[in-house]
């Protein structure tokens, strides 16, 4: 084992389900539930990004809150250092709050008005009396240096910052107990576009000076091409396709992942109508009462009926599609410009 | 070239604040074509919503129209919305009838009390003569033309009972419900998924064609630019810096806020794993407009002593494209 470290995952998840109560019946039991994550496997290598995608309601963000511990499993697993981070009792969770740290969408909610930069980048440190007096102040100084901001700043509150540097104190906020893995949920996303760009490369920077991983959970699939390796493609609470991202995105094995590709704009005119644009139809599975087989089947465009909408799939060389060794499809219409 | 339906010129739209007036929209001059695509591109702040808003001046306290004219020729007789008085019965008709909107959130520009059959007679039936069933008959038929499934049952539907795809298709009917000949589009997409996104462009490019109707979409995303618009005016701080045809702009964009722009975003199967070319620092406050070019303290190419002092000059190229920048003054064909 010992000499495999390199190449042993740093966390990996295990089936892992999340469901939510949506209605209780007249004795208190749960009737109808929403399973926001039904049976995810899935693991970080140390060192790389992973970028998860898929669109609004597929359970990304739920995965991502679940690996941080701010969200309960139903069940499953997430092993992290030997340890299965659902099973953790509330005293033992502290050292793995430092190791894996959350960044947020949204930098105008996430920061609280009231307190200084000083104190949002801070108060890991002092929370856990880590630091104080001169080497708190020294540590969170050289913090905001790394993350492009200037340490002049640190008194002032956060109203007074604009999105993308309310984003930068975020990340410093989430960096400055030197953690392992980051989770960053959609973190460029509530940018101007002439300022995602500097985050985004900020953020390959820092996973380099402090050897982090990254889990990205983003819907944007030019920005997912821009900073993941790998990409695990999520369709209805469960991964459907997973691969490193040069292949995924010009060999897509799963019909949804080719959809998602098809759809992605391309800003050069001059291509425009060169493709044909994979258009799906809206009917959505029912989340409190999933099918048997694939979820994708009733918009999938490959889908034949008595096959894939009743077979259940297993997620095999990473795509989870009965038809997958059958399919021949497209990627990306790449950009000439 | 087609004819000018709406010009704007002159557009200067403030909003009151503890701190002094916001001039959000500052000057704006455009004109949208009969049956052409304009896309309005920029980012937050930067005016373009207001633009927007002001030309059916649905601009809300504490905004105000200061100056300005917006010159309606959809009619024989040409007129400016902006001086018409509010009970004028020709705003009434622009309103939802010549002029159809769609807005970001369908969901929240939808009553929610109310069945979206009852909001789209409602609409048709204060721009047509038809009456309670013919109403129901052609609100049944439009939301067939936009895609909704089971329109015969949709149409009682309300709009929680529908997905953001299937309100914001909801929302285009209503917007058609008088044939308009132009929609004013603000960002119809961005809340939506980019699968649904690709089917929402693509209906509003089939109605577009089968209409002939002028579209004014307002975004920030320079791919659903590219996507959808003949002509493109980019916006920043409150004006129109550039404006040109849409393969002009991509191929050789004059600005260099829309050069930076189009050069930091990643573009799929270009930008793998590599660092993009950053703008440097954040749109700045409205409030604290710098002088001269409100651009210079960003831009690459600005020149000390000038850009920080003289607002810019407006040079228009023999095509007929502009660019609000000193770098073209003077210049091989151009004419200040």
């Amino acid at each position: 084992m010992n000499d495999t470290q390199a190449s042993e995952p740093m966390l990996e998840i295990n089936d892992l389900h999340v469901r939510f109560p949506v209605r209780r019946n007249m004795f208190g039991r749960i009737a109808v539930e929403n399973h926001a994550v039904s049976g995810v496997d899935l693991s970080l290598m140390p060192g790389e990004t992973l970028a998860l995608v898929g669109e609004s309601g597929c359970g990304k963000t739920t995965l991502g809150r679940t690996i941080v511990g701010a969200q309960k499993a139903t069940s499953g697993s997430v092993v992290y250092g030997g340890r299965d981070l659902t099973k953790l009792k509330n005293r033992e969770k502290g050292p793995y709050r430092r190791q894996i740290r959350m960044v947020f969408q949204d930098p105008f909610s996430s920061l609280n008005p009231r307190m200084t930069l000083r104190q949002v980048i801070g108060d890991p440190l002092v929370a856990t009396g880590e630091a104080s007096g001169t080497e708190l102040e020294d540590r969170i100084a050289e913090m905001m240096r790394r993350v492009g901001l200037s340490p002049d700043y640190m008194d002032r509150y956060p109203h007074a910052f604009s999105g993308g540097q309310r984003q930068r104190v975020n990340i410093a906020r989430a960096l400055i107990v030197e953690p392992k893995l980051v989770v960053a949920d959609e973190p460029v996303s509530a940018l101007d576009v002439s300022v995602r760009a500097q985050i985004l490369n900020l953020m390959r920077r820092l996973q380099e000076e402090y050897g982090l991983t990254y889990l990205f959970i983003s819907h944007d699939l030019s920005v997912v091409e821009n900073i993941a390796d790998r990409v695990a493609v999520m369709y209805f609470g469960k991964i459907v396709e997973v691969a490193d991202t040069a292949d995924l995105y010009d060999k897509p094995a799963h019909p949804y992942t080719e959809a998602l590709m098809s759809a992605a704009p391309i800003p050069n005119p001059a291509q425009r109508g060169r493709k044909g644009r994979i258009l799906l139809p809206d009917e959505l599975p029912d989340p409190t009462d999933p099918p048997p087989g694939c979820s994708f089947a009733s918009r999938c465009g490959y889908a034949e009926a008595g096959r894939c909408d009743r077979d259940p799939v297993d997620l095999v060389d990473g795509v989870r599609c009965v038809r997958k060794n059958e399919l021949d499809l497209q990627g990306i219409v790449k950009a000439d410009v | 070239m087609a004819q000018p339906l709406l010009e704007i010129s002159g557009l200067r739209t403030g909003f009151e604040t503890h701190d002094g007036t916001v001039p959000a929209v500052d000057g704006v001059d455009l004109t949208v074509h009969a049956g052409k695509t304009l896309c309005v591109v920029g980012e937050s702040g930067c005016g373009k919503s207001v633009t927007a808003r002001s030309i059916l001046r649905l601009v809300e306290e504490p905004g105000r129209i200061e100056a300005g004219t917006v010159t309606w020729h959809g009619d024989d007789e040409p007129f400016d919305v902006l001086s018409l008085d509010h009970d004028d019965e020709r705003l009434q008709k622009l309103r939802g009838g010549d002029i159809g909107m769609i807005f970001q959130e369908p969901a929240a520009s939808l009553l929610p009390l109310r069945s979206i059959g009852a909001q789209l007679i409602e609409t048709i039936r204060n721009h047509t003569d038809l009456d309670k069933k013919a109403a129901r008959e052609r609100a049944i038929d439009l939301l067939q033309l936009v895609g909704i499934p089971k329109p015969h049952e949709r149409v009682d539907a309300y709009p929680f009972q529908l997905s953001g795809g299937m309100c914001q298709r909801a929302m285009i009917a209503i917007a058609l419900c008088a044939d308009p000949s132009l929609l004013i589009a603000d960002e119809p997409t961005t809340a939506l998924d980019v699968t649904t996104q690709a089917r929402i462009l693509d209906l509003m490019r089939n109605l577009q064609e089968r209409h002939h109707m002028a579209v004014m979409f307002i975004t920030h995303d320079l791919g659903v630019v590219a996507e959808l618009a003949d002509e493109v005016a980019v916006m920043y701080l409150g004006r129109v810096v550039e404006r040109a045809g849409v393969e002009e702009l991509f191929a050789d964009p004059k600005h260099p806020y829309t050069r930076a722009l189009l050069e930091s975003v990643p573009v799929l199967g270009r930008d793998r794993g590599r660092d993009l070319p950053t703008v440097p620092g954040t749109v700045p406050n409205p409030l604290h407009r710098p002088k001269g070019c409100s651009f210079h303290p960003r831009c690459r190419d600005a020149i000390a002593g000038r850009c920080d002092i003289d607002e810019p000059p407006e040079v228009v190229f023999d095509d007929g494209r502009t660019a609000e920048c000193v770098l073209y003054d003077d210049r091989e064909g151009a004419q200040a």
